[in-house]
């Protein structure tokens, strides 16, 4: 659950940068833009897990560890990601 | 009084020993008194400046410190556990219990192990320093290596248990520390096999700790697994035949140091840096929508 949350996250992330290098004219061809984007996914969900505490923080925050503070950060990164899926379906880019 | 579960005095003992327990024959070894047990000293800027640091600090201390036998060369006060293998010769067949091999080894330390803890704050991170002190190589010896293991690490408390189940090590089996030759006037290094491990627990988890024992380290235990020895570079030696100080018939000497933290402290700053980063993720949800872009309006007279 937990994983898959930022697994979402940055491939939302990974979406928004691809989108941008394009819409900037960088990435023209399929095998860039699909090689860019497999590297921002990795790095990035790699980054998360291995290198920060963001998965025991959610984690943390899920069994309410951290109190109010925790579900109120559940509460905006929920909707900090249905804001990038609905931006995503309705611009084909997560942040706009 | 503390009483272990083999009666008084059992203070710690060998839980799991090569997947069987064999705790019977590896009860509390010599530690009755309270100056014997392993008491905790507080890490700072790396170093113990914890009780006794008189001689138990590596860096301060002389020929004579050994003299006390137990506050031998360890960066904290130590005492000994059993090793790997124990010569019982109670109806076995060879006389000892016990394997060598990859793990698991698991030991169980009782409340007394944690003296030097303050009562009512959590715990940071500890450090657990094992080191066979009976025989001393040349540093360079072809005898250390390096090695990678699991770590579990178990609070009983209660009759409930807390278990941090993903640890994992990767140390040199060479311990090295100098004592002060007066006679010579330099420092001797010497190095025996050895290792210490970090056992470092994330904010939450130490939330996660006072919550469960409520700071009570007087009735605290712990069960901890070291498991799944390999060599780190992956040779071809069997991991059986490679000098771990836990690894053994006598006696591996054990010391631990602590660094507490504050669960008030630790819990204002973690609940208070979690509702501001919910504020700002919040509001970066918001400027990711069209209808506010917080970046054009700051700088709305520079960019027309």
């Amino acid at each position: 659950m937990i994983e898959a949350i930022i697994y979402i996250s940055t491939l939302l992330i990974t979406l928004t940068v691809v989108g941008k290098a394009g819409d900037a004219g960088y990435l023209n061809g399929a095998l860039q833009r699909g090689f860019a984007g497999v590297s921002v996914q990795v790095v990035s969900a790699n980054f998360l897990l291995s290198y920060t505490n963001f998965e025991s923080f959610i984690r943390a925050c899920f069994d309410g560890m951290i109190g109010i503070s925790g579900y109120a950060f559940l509460l905006a990164l929920g909707v900090l990601l249905v804001v990038w899926i609905n931006n995503l379906y309705e611009y084909r880019q997560a942040i706009v | 009084m503390y009483v272990g579960p083999n009666g008084p005095g059992t203070y710690s003992y060998v839980w799991l020993n090569g997947d069987e327990n064999w705790t019977s024959f590896y009860d509390d070894p010599a530690t009755t008194a309270d100056d014997q047990i392993a008491a905790c000293a507080y890490i700072v800027d790396g170093q113990c400046v914890g009780i006794d640091v008189g001689y138990a600090n590596p860096a301060i201390m002389t020929g004579g410190s050994y003299l006390i036998g137990l506050d031998w060369k360890l960066p904290a006060v130590s005492t000994s556990l059993f090793q790997s293998h124990r010569h019982v010769c109670g109806g076995l067949s060879n006389c000892y219990v016990g394997t060598s091999g990859d793990g698991p080894f698991a030991y169980k330390l009782g409340p007394q192990y944690f003296d030097a803890m303050e009562q009512n704050e959590t715990l940071d991170k500890w450090r657990f320093t094992f080191v066979d002190r009976e025989v001393n190589y040349n540093c360079e010896n072809d005898i250390f290596t390096n090695v990678t293991f699991d770590g579990i690490m178990t609070f009983i408390y209660d009759n409930s248990t807390l278990t941090y189940p993903n640890f994992q090590f990767e140390e040199s089996t060479k311990y090295f520390y100098e004592t002060w030759d007066s006679q010579n006037g330099h420092w001797i290094e010497t190095c025996h096999v050895g290792f210490d491990i970090i056992w470092d627990f994330t904010g939450f988890e130490s939330l996660e700790i006072s919550d469960f024992n409520r700071g009570d380290w007087d009735n605290t235990e712990i069960l901890f697994t070291l498991d799944n020895f390999k060599l780190a570079d992956g040779g071809f030696d069997d991991i059986g035949t490679t000098a771990l100080p836990i690894a053994g018939d006598h006696f591996v000497d054990f010391s631990i140091e602590h660094q507490q933290v504050s669960t008030v402290e630790a819990g204002f700053v973690i609940k208070t840096g979690t509702l501001l980063l919910a504020a700002v993720t919040f509001a970066f949800a918001l400027a990711s929508t069209p209808y506010w872009d917080p970046f054009r309006n700051a700088f709305k007279g520079a960019l027309d």
